[in-house]
């Protein structure tokens, strides 16, 4: 595989801001081809911002996006708040998000849910709908703005081990944005700290403890580990150092 | 409150009114010939509904000039409001003449239609379609917006949900609401329109029949007349909260 095929996503010297405010800047990332990449950083730090700007939800002011194949930017999302249209049923919305004929990925959403509309649905339930329909699509690049945020344990739980499954089966590329070290220790084989001081990458560490259980699980072996502890603590450092008022 | 309990103090307060303006008529509280009793003012109107002249002269056309104003006006309305929604150019061109025209009686309109349109149905209908397009624009307007800048408007962007699906299943079925407010708002304000439009210049129609009613000192016709308009009104608002 060439260096231009394991790349999934490119941003290139990205600059986002609102008058008056500046986000990112200068900013550069490499996304690989089936890559979980955890990005982290403080409230504020432009992760939402650089979503949408993948996505092409706003506009940067200058800087690119290169999604690996010409044409429109197909990418999946999986929103924050579920984003279901409240008036569809999950039938409705599924078909309606579906761009191809393609065999159709649903994960966990059992066959009794497609009648059903999104109120009729718990909030785990229609966080379920949210990652199918960010998925099914099999787009090269998944974007996942803290998905599980507010839902409880073990919801959380169960969505990750959906999540987990979801992309070993579509093998597409995420980036996965969480204020949680442990979640983005479990799910992510990289993880990087987005500075709200310079609008760049402050810190970007490989993580072997991708897919293991262990340190949500409270499992002293994997908690001990001296390089899972350098982890968390080179990440909640990052998360406790000052910024300097712009 | 549950829905039973509403029904019956809304009931009870209409039968005492009833009763009380009963009663008044009956023992001469008031002049029985400025405002009959209740009992025949409905017996008149009922007589009226089931006499096929009436139908045919009074309710037909009335009822025939909302209709047809009102296949005018709505995809008018949705029309407009799209496209002032869609382009902030077509926005700054047409607001003005909104924003200039609404706040005209539109009632004040109809010599004007009537100079235009000629004396006939087609100015009557014109003038109703324009009273009823603001109301229906407003709401049709108000709820595009809104749908535009909800969290689910990113997920049509996101998944480039375009054409025929994006009308029907975001925009038609999420509007759907808004629009049936405005349509109730511009039910009422279409039936005054009718009567205003039918008093002068016309032979038919509830609004012809109510004015010789009055023009003939007929005022227990004048009353079943006002009453019949109340039954439609309220009869239009009740089928639209229904499809609501």
């Amino acid at each position: 595989m060439t260096l231009v095929e394991s790349v999934a996503l490119k941003v290139e010297s990205l600059h986002l801001g609102f008058p008056g405010r500046r986000v990112l800047q200068d900013f550069s990332l490499q996304l690989k081809r089936d890559e979980i990449l955890g990005l982290i950083g403080k409230v504020g730090s432009g992760k939402t911002q650089l979503l949408r700007a993948i996505a092409g939800l706003s506009e940067p002011q200058s800087g690119s996006v290169w999604l690996g194949s010409p044409g429109e930017r197909q990418v999946g999302y999986v929103f924050q708040e579920d984003n279901l249209i409240p008036w569809l049923t999950i039938r409705e919305t599924l078909k309606l998000c579906r761009r191809s004929d393609r065999s159709v990925t649903l994960g966990s959403i059992e066959e009794s849910w497609l009648a059903l509309k999104p109120a009729q649905l718990s909030g785990g339930m229609r966080q379920r709908v949210n990652l199918a329909r960010g998925f099914m699509n099999h787009d090269q690049v998944v974007l996942m703005d803290e998905p599980f945020s507010a839902l409880d344990p073990g919801e959380r739980r169960a969505l990750q081990i959906d999540f987990l499954k979801l992309q070993s089966q579509v093998k597409n590329s995420v980036i996965f944005v969480t204020h949680d070290l442990p979640e983005a220790l479990l799910l992510c084989h990289r993880l990087v700290f987005l500075s709200k001081k310079t609008g760049r990458i402050e810190c970007s560490r490989e993580n072997p403890f991708q897919g293991n259980f262990g340190g949500i699980l409270g499992n002293a072996e994997v908690l001990s580990d001296p390089s899972y502890q350098s982890l968390l603590k080179t990440f909640a450092q990052l998360f406790e150092s000052p910024v300097p008022k712009q | 409150m549950n829905r039973g309990r509403q029904l019956s103090i809304g009931i009870f307060s209409v039968g005492v009114i009833v009763l009380l303006a009963e009663l008044a008529s009956r023992f001469a509280w008031w002049n029985s010939e400025v405002l009959p009793p209740i009992s025949r003012i409905i017996l008149r109107a009922g007589s009226l509904c089931v006499d096929s002249d009436f139908q045919q002269g009074a309710i037909l056309p009335s009822l025939l000039r909302l209709m047809a104003a009102c296949c005018i006006a709505c995809p008018f309305a949705l029309l407009v409001a799209f496209m002032t929604s869609s382009s902030e150019v077509v926005r700054a061109a047409i607001s003005p003449f909104i924003e200039f025209s609404y706040p005209v009686p539109k009632a004040a309109l109809f010599p004007l239609a009537l100079v235009f349109f000629g004396i006939g149905d087609f100015a009557k209908v014109i003038l109703i379609a324009v009273g009823i397009f603001f109301p229906l624009y407003f709401s049709i307007a108000s709820g595009l917006q809104q749908l535009r800048s909800s969290a689910q408007f990113d997920v049509v962007k996101v998944y480039r949900i375009r054409g025929w699906p994006l009308f029907r299943d975001f925009y038609w079925r999420g509007l759907l609401p808004d629009a049936l407010v405005g349509l109730r708002l511009a039910l009422g304000y279409g039936f005054t329109l009718v009567v205003v439009s039918e008093m002068t210049a016309s032979r038919d129609g509830i609004g012809n029949f109510i004015w010789r009613a009055w023009d003939n000192s007929n005022l227990l016709d004048v009353h079943a007349g006002v009453f019949l308009l109340c039954l439609f009104s309220w009869f239009a608002n009740w089928i639209v909260q229904r499809v609501r």
